[in-house]
């Protein structure tokens, strides 16, 4: 597992990284966010025509002493958005054995988004489904939630087969939650659960960590055995091996399409992927929808 | 060392190398590895076994092979033998001339006598004396009757020697001690040439 001063390079290289909110917010509190709230934020955006039943206090007074016309004048608010980063600490996470590449990446990006969203005001948390329930770190503002998350990694092994299902259904729905796991554990139910989730307001993320062993298995015959199922085992030879990246593929086009269908930004990152480079392609994309959404 | 049956020997290493081929090919059931993903492998009835050109149980092997090897030098009946000399002398001493003074003969054969050699002592006669204590014995002997000596006689017992020491020596060097006279020199060397060419 990560050591807790290993990040300082990643820190640096995400350093000036923005990570927008794929869609307007209700916040109250200011922040870096689009809010649907129209208020008396300096930030203009827009006149409108006087409806009955405006709150007068919005009329523009100048305009209508100039002009006899009555308009509104709108303004965009900008709010907070909580974070909430939850990962998978099953067992399937510590492949490959030697070095846990998975949950290390697992790890890393979710240092790296957190200290995004930290940088831009966001409340951080963490949840961390593993065989013995769920360490968390309640959302905060401030700097040291990095740290504090850092060390909660540190004194995780990743074991068991853990679902993260109970654990999404532990957070407010009106804040940005980022699922990251290999989703070997979950069946649909985790989708069902992120989909209301999604109806009721939430951001959700889901980011697809896969080894590269996985994508790609040695041609040395081996049988393999599932971590979480030791019963399950089966032969890994010539015969086999094309069928199993058929329906590995299958799998991950099934998922991603399962996870964008439901409204969720979808991504897989390899483990071998550079941290830094998969945190700037995660934050992009979502900056991406997001100045989409604001032409819309 | 020499093998009395040296074919044995090749039989071992015969065996021997396909002990060593039998580890090098032989197949294996392959590792039980851990793969979050095995789910999607399809579930076939497969044999599965790894084959790999790599020596394998190497510590066994070798015992096998020296197991082998060991039979191989034992059905090969090794024999010990001594080490070769580069010369080997056959020092020939004309008791027949040295009558009155065995003393002086004995120290002139103990300039070329070495251990391993072979001393002959002749008058019309020829004895080898074999030993280590042959000069010893050579100044001891004493016989009133001695007769002229014969070089024919103890060029032919020194033949004889030498033919023995050609198995313990690479070369062997005949060494004559007597006081010839040259007439005595030329006549016999003569008879010698004769000998050679009939």
């Amino acid at each position: 597992m990560p050591a807790a001063g290993s990040f300082g390079s990643l820190l640096d290289a995400l350093r000036g990284v923005t990570w927008p909110a794929r869609r307007t917010i209700r916040g109250p509190a200011a922040g870096t966010h689009r809010s649907r709230q129209r208020g008396i934020s300096p930030e203009f955006t827009e006149y409108r025509p006087y409806r009955q039943g405006d709150d007068p206090r919005r009329l523009d007074w100048k305009l209508l002493a100039r002009t006899d016309r009555a308009f509104l004048r709108i303004t965009n608010d900008r709010a907070t958005l909580g974070t909430i980063l939850m990962l998978d600490a099953s067992a399937s996470m510590a492949f490959p054995l030697a070095t846990q590449g998975k949950w290390t990446q697992a790890c890393r990006i979710a240092i790296g988004l957190a200290a995004v969203a930290n940088s831009a005001g966001d409340p951080v948390g963490v949840m961390v489904a593993g065989e013995r329930g769920v360490a968390q770190l309640p959302p905060r503002t401030r700097r040291s939630v990095i740290g504090e998350a850092a060390r909660l990694f540190e004194s995780i092994e990743p074991a068991g087969s853990a679902s993260l299902e109970p654990v999404l259904s532990l957070v407010r729905p009106t804040q940005r939650i980022v699922l990251i796991s290999d989703f070997l554990a979950d069946d649909d139910t985790l989708l069902r659960a992120a989909r209301e989730r999604i109806t009721a307001g939430a951001d959700v993320l889901a980011i697809h960590i896969v080894a590269r062993e996985e994508l790609e298995p040695s041609r040395a015959s081996i049988i393999a055995q599932d971590p979480e199922r030791p019963e399950l085992k089966r032969s890994m030879v010539d015969e086999t091996r094309q069928g199993y990246l058929e329906a590995f593929g299958a799998f991950r086009a099934e998922l991603a399409r399962g996870w964008r269908a439901a409204g969720a930004a979808y991504f897989e990152v390899p483990a071998d992927e550079a941290t830094d480079h998969a945190v700037r392609r995660i934050t992009s994309l979502a900056l991406a929808v997001s100045t989409e959404m604001r032409g819309a | 060392m020499t093998f009395l049956a040296p074919w044995a020997l090749w039989a071992a290493g015969a065996v021997s190398a396909a002990v060593v081929a039998l580890h090098i090919l032989a197949s294996k059931n392959p590792k039980v590895m851990a793969l979050p993903t095995t789910r999607f492998i399809p579930d076939v009835p497969l044999r599965a076994t790894a084959r790999a050109l790599r020596l394998s149980d190497v510590l066994l092997m070798l015992l096998r092979v020296a197991a082998v090897m060991l039979v191989g030098v034992a059905f090969a009946r090794p024999e010990l033998t001594g080490a070769r000399r580069a010369v080997g002398r056959v020092v020939m001493v004309d008791l027949g001339a040295h009558d009155r003074d065995r003393t002086e003969a004995a120290d002139s054969a103990s300039r070329y006598d070495a251990r391993g050699d072979v001393l002959i002592s002749f008058d019309s006669a020829a004895h080898a004396i074999r030993g280590d204590n042959a000069l010893a014995s050579l100044r001891d002997e004493h016989d009133s009757t001695l007769a002229r000596g014969s070089v024919s006689a103890a060029l032919a017992a020194g033949m004889r020697a030498a033919s023995e020491l050609r198995g313990d020596a690479d070369s062997v060097e005949l060494v004559l001690i007597s006081p010839l006279a040259a007439s005595e020199l030329d006549a016999r060397r003569g008879r010698g040439v004769c000998a050679s060419c009939g």
